[in-house]
């Protein structure tokens, strides 16, 4: 059963089955963004994503992105699909914090809220990810395994310069600029995260799986052409 | 009374909240709008539900009083959404119900539900989703290792033990 394809069909109702899966599409030059896809039975694929500060979507999966199917046991498919319709609820008027540390941040069931430790001040698209599967019990990366990567600081300083033009408020820029220089969970990261059997992934079987996932990417942004590709 | 009629308690009678058997009177509440503020069932006490007769006059209406607990509530509804095969509105239910209750600190009456959850007449999909929805609440819930050993019992005998423990996986 193929764990990664393209995802090639506009928004419909499916009689299939109720799932969940990562979906993910190249924004820019190295850039990639990344979201979970959640859907009922008969219903709609939505696309749960950050899309930035304090902008959270929910919103019809649409053609063109790479979705990478972790493999969870149907029950467990189907509690994060209610996570994820639960998130939504609690986080669509005000959406949430974006920010680059990540020190294994999950939403509380307690409260629905976020919960993120020491000086985590927010989310990045991939680490929603991870803050949402870990709210289920589902951790997808060894978050104490990860290493920095000599292009991070770049993308950290690029992040706090565009949260500045676009009016972020000055405490938060504060709380992002110290976080400055901490590894990074790239969105390719977290989809290579998934296609790895043994959770959580570890630094080295995530990043070796998501250059399968990669490829898939730089294929799909070459040609866009329809294909489904089993992994 | 039936799962069915349960339902078309929900969706037809009006609920006294808090009351142990009065009749209906300015504090009544249309069902609908206590479910919406799904915290007044977390009171820890009786939900009064009061059913009109259909086709009577109202100034006569014959009320039926029942008596329920919010257990019983919480666990009739999910199980006869579930019964309808509305298992996604069952699970959303649970969790949205749930994450109120640990919101507002309720987790005797969170306790008293998973204690009262029978796995064998419930659906694999709304026992995980109790599990999972539990489990960061699960320091405060000690009827919650209970429900999980009792899970996985049926879970191994509906799925077998392989099934059984990629289900659970975590949820420990």
């Amino acid at each position: 059963m193929a764990r990664v394809w393209i995802h090639q069909v506009a928004p419909e109702e499916s009689e299939e089955q109720a799932f969940t899966a990562v979906a993910l599409k190249q924004v820019g030059r190295g850039q990639y963004h990344i979201g979970i896809v959640h859907r009922r039975d008969r219903g709609l694929i939505d696309l749960l994503h950050l899309a930035w500060h304090h902008d959270l979507k929910n919103e019809p999966l649409r053609p063109g992105f790479v979705v990478v199917d972790p493999d969870l046991s149907p029950p467990r498919a189907r509690s994060v699909a209610a996570m994820c319709r639960l998130v939504w609820q609690r986080h669509q008027s005000g959406g949430l914090p974006y920010g680059i540390k990540y020190t294994e941040g999950r939403f509380d069931a307690r409260t629905a809220d976020l919960l993120l430790e020491g000086q985590t001040c927010g989310l990045t698209c991939a680490t929603f990810v991870l803050a949402l599967y870990a709210s289920c019990a589902i951790p997808l990366l060894a978050v104490d395994t990860w290493k920095t990567r000599s292009d991070d600081v770049a993308w950290h300083r690029r992040v706090v310069e565009i949260l500045r033009q676009t009016g972020a408020s000055l405490e938060h820029l504060e709380s992002v600029e110290a976080e400055v220089g901490c590894a990074r969970f790239r969105p390719v990261d977290v989809a290579g995260g998934c296609l790895v059997d043994e959770r959580p992934a570890s630094f080295e079987a995530a990043t070796t799986a998501a250059v399968g996932v990669l490829e898939i990417l730089r294929t799909l942004s070459k040609d866009g052409s329809a294909r489904k590709r089993s992994q | 009374m039936s799962l069915a009629e349960s339902i078309d308690l929900f969706a037809d009678t009006q609920t006294v909240a808090g009351g142990s058997s009065g009749a209906p009177s300015a504090a009544i509440e249309r069902s609908s709008d206590v479910r919406r503020r799904s915290g007044a069932l977390d009171f820890g006490g009786v939900v009064t539900v009061v059913k009109r007769m259909q086709g009577r006059p109202e100034s006569s209406a014959t009320v039926a009083i029942v008596d329920k607990g919010v257990v019983e509530v919480f666990l009739e509804h999910m199980q006869a959404l579930s019964e309808r095969n509305m298992l996604d509105a069952a699970l959303d239910y649970v969790f949205d119900t749930m994450d109120r209750w640990f919101d507002k600190g309720s987790f005797e009456l969170s306790n008293r539900v998973l204690r009262a959850v029978d796995p064998s007449r419930t659906h694999e999909d709304l026992l995980i989703g109790l599990l999972t929805i539990s489990h960061t609440a699960r320091s405060h819930l000690t009827a919650r290792a209970d429900l999980l050993a009792r899970a996985r019992e049926v879970l191994e005998h509906r799925l077998g033990v392989r099934q059984a423990n990629r289900a659970l996986s975590g949820l420990e």
